[in-house]
């Protein structure tokens, strides 16, 4: 027993995690310190004292083998300030076996410091090892069998895997290799492979022809204002919602705003001609009922501002609402009765309980919007504007260029440039997105 | 102090609540309003006064036209059926036993597999190498399959199903079966699909939409008429005089009634989701709950 060195250690694994990990040294030549144990994150109850987790509810995996190794490992979202790293919170969460170890404890915080406390003892628990929490897979991996192994004995279920993995190859993995067209002059007749290279003429098209800033900047635009627009209607409607009393009318409300979601954009684009064309469109005779001039609106870029925003709204309203209602209907309404007990008024409720609570819907919406903010809303621009080269200038987006650009005139170098470097900044603004939510709220992180 | 009188700020905000839904839900349906009304008005009221909220001349010779030559119709509606049939069964079957593989924990590459699929989402080739990749590698176009294959598999909805099936149904379950002997796809097919049938529907109905209101596949792959699905002949019709005039069969496009034409049409093609959509709303509203739970 004395050969061993145990360590117990808290290091930072990213920025607001901290992992506890029981190092265990062995003096044996050939074998070298590791650690062994799967990651379990704790999230802290906020206002709870960490001790008191501790205690509660930190699931931990020992292992004991051959060569011994016992780990302890927790992995504690929290700021590392507030942590406060005793031999009392070890004890409390272990129970029992192999008593009096000493060991030493190093508190590693975040630039550099370390505080090592030495001697302390530990107890490690191994009443918890049962064979549940230590499933033959980890096991398994410790031996280290091979890829063969794991899919023969599994094929089964691999082969479930295989036709989406198939669909996936096929419709979204070639098409990656495909890229290599935007470095490449296509012609049908010598296919992706033989047609000649051109390097980077499709790319230099793209930018110099001065539409790939104005391509980008629209979509770019619009997805924005679309995103604010959407959360803040979403969140006031479902709210609204939420206080009304009489089913009858919510109900109905409520019917009538999901329903755009279901039809096809196709469909919208002829709503819309329906009110605003020139010659039979309800706006212009209104207009012209009311003594005014029908306006053209069909070939006037700045109203499209407007209408395009109004028509996504009209069309994901419904969507939104049901969305931000169910958030908050899952709020514990124990805390609007307190507030009411304590005189609060509706709209401090919804002030300073509702919209509060609903801030993580808010947040994962609002971030997964903005990884797609290069990603144009294409078949609402296409179907609404089409090809009507009078708008082009002021609501042309990345898709319907490219899509134009592929059927229209069969630029297919052009069109997969153009594809590429919104795929390439899309990736990028996705990857920056998730780095911040990390950064910030660990929870929040898309992956 | 108990007080029987309701609040101001109750009141207010009830008001107000009322006044701003019920405009929104006015503006949302309007549009439906004015279609639908329109589409009985005749041609001629259409022209001289426009679109109106109250039809000046009743008249139904937009749908006599429709009805009296509807095989091009039909034929694009057998073809939007067949695929949201085919297509929805197939892509949950499917996508249901890939979430099933995901789920299970003893599965050493799950995650990894499960990064496969996702990383389609983060990047892809785009438009047009998986247009060239379509049409010249697989040779899809202008085929049933296409249309089908298209709109098949959504990686989200895969992972709410996964998220579905690791956190809803019990491991022990398939522990149970497994002691007794089935196999992991018996198990699949007898015990966990079953089980979440409340979720296939909800995700069933997505699906189903989706490949409905597919123009996009059809613009893109398919130029046969006899292929083209409900909303892509839609689109054609609304965009065009000649493809209207050539739906109807009727040659004469000069005293054909474009406009009411139109308004019939797009009734027409959406009268099915409209009146299937106050018995199948609540499983749709159950299927985002379920996405946001845990996206």
């Amino acid at each position: 027993m004395a050969s061993f060195r145990y360590s117990l250690s808290a290091y930072p694994l990213r920025k607001t995690t901290l992992q506890y990990g029981l190092r265990v040294f062995t003096r044996a030549a050939s074998s070298r310190p590791f650690i062994l144990g799967m990651r379990t994150s704790v999230r802290r109850i906020s206002g709870g004292s960490w001790s008191a987790m501790a205690s509660a509810s930190i699931p931990f995996r020992a292992v004991l083998t051959e060569p011994m190794c016992t780990v302890l490992q927790a992995t504690y979202f929290a700021r590392l300030s507030r942590v406060i790293l005793s031999s009392s919170t070890i004890m409390s969460v272990s129970t029992c076996v192999l008593p009096g170890l000493h060991c030493t404890m190093q508190k590693r915080a975040g630039k550099g410091r370390v505080k090592t406390y030495r001697n302390e003892t530990v107890e490690i628990a191994t009443n918890s090892c049962s064979a549940r929490r230590v499933t033959p897979s980890i096991l398994r991996s410790m031996h280290g069998r091979g890829l063969f192994h794991e899919l023969a004995k599994n094929r089964t279920l691999y082969l479930m895997f295989v036709p989406v993995c198939l669909y996936f190859v096929l419709f979204s993995y070639l098409p990656i290799g495909g890229i290599v067209l935007a470095f490449k002059e296509f012609n049908y007749r010598d296919g992706i492979l033989g047609s000649p290279w051109n390097h980077f003429k499709n790319f230099e098209f793209f930018f110099k022809s001065g539409k790939a800033w104005s391509v980008t900047t629209n979509t770019f635009l619009y997805n924005l204002m679309f995103l604010a627009l959407y959360t803040c209607f979403s969140v006031l409607t479902a709210i609204l919602i939420s206080e009304m009393r009489g089913t009858t009318f919510k109900k109905t409300a409520q019917s009538f705003m999901f329903l755009p979601y279901f039809i096809s954009w196709v469909v919208a684009a002829s709503f819309l001609y329906n009110l605003a064309n020139y010659e039979y469109g309800m706006i212009n005779r209104l207009l012209v009922w009311l003594g005014g001039k029908p306006i053209n609106i069909y070939a006037t870029p700045r109203y499209w501002y407007f209408i395009l925003p109004f028509a996504y709204i009209w069309k994901w309203i419904g969507f939104g609402t049901v969305l931000y209602l169910a958030a908050i209907v899952g709020i514990d309404q124990e805390c609007f009765e307190a507030a009411t007990i304590d005189g609060a008024s509706e709209f401090q409720k919804i002030f300073r309980i509702t919209l509060p609570m609903l801030r993580p819907t808010m947040v994962i919406l609002v971030l997964l919007g903005l990884g797609r903010i290069l990603r144009g809303e294409f078949d609402m621009f296409y179907q609404l504007i089409g090809n009507n080269g009078i708008l082009m200038e002021k609501t042309d987006i990345i898709d319907t260029l490219v899509f134009r650009s592929l059927l229209g005139t069969q630029d297919f170098g052009m069109a997969t440039a153009a594809g590429f470097y919104q795929s390439v900044l899309c990736f990028a603004i996705i990857m920056i997105v998730n780095r911040v939510v990390k950064a910030f709220e660990s929870d929040y992180a898309l992956f | 102090m108990p007080s029987s009188r309701i609040a101001p700020d109750k009141l207010l905000l009830t008001f107000i609540a009322y006044v701003v839904l019920g405009c929104i839900a006015l503006i949302t349906v309007f549009p439906f309003l004015v279609l639908v009304i329109n589409s009985f008005a005749s041609e001629h009221a259409i022209i001289n006064y426009g679109y109106s909220i109250v039809p000046r001349e009743l008249s139904v010779s937009a749908y006599e036209l429709v009805f009296l030559n509807p095989q091009k119709i039909l034929q694009a509606y057998g073809v939007t059926l067949f695929i949201t049939c085919f297509g929805t069964a197939a892509s949950l079957f499917l996508s249901s036993m890939a979430a099933y593989c995901l789920s299970r924990k003893d599965l050493r590459y799950r995650n990894k597999l499960a990064f496969f699929i996702y990383f389609t989402t983060l990047f892809n080739g785009g438009l047009a190498p998986t247009y060239i990749v379509i049409t010249t590698v697989l040779h899809l176009k202008n085929t049933l399959a296409v249309l089908i294959l298209g709109p098949m598999f959504s990686v989200f909805y895969i992972l709410i199903l996964r998220n579905f099936f690791t956190h809803s149904i019990p491991g022990s379950l398939s522990e149970a079966a497994k002691i007794d002997g089935a196999g992991d796809f018996t198990i699949f097919l007898r015990i966990v699909l079953p089980l979440t049938a409340p979720a296939l529907a909800s995700i069933g109905l997505f699906t189903a939409l989706a490949y409905w209101n597919d123009w996009w596949t059809a613009m893109l792959y398919v130029e046969r008429q006899n292929l083209m699905p409900l909303q892509y002949v839609l689109y054609k019709i609304l965009s065009s005089v000649t493809m209207a005039a050539n739906i109807v069969n009727n040659v004469a496009t000069l005293n054909l009634p474009k406009e009411s034409l139109k308004l019939a049409m797009t009734v027409i093609s959406i009268g099915p989701i409209v009146l299937a959509y106050p018995f199948v709303q609540r499983f749709f509203i159950k299927g985002i709950t379920l996405g946001s739970v845990k996206g």
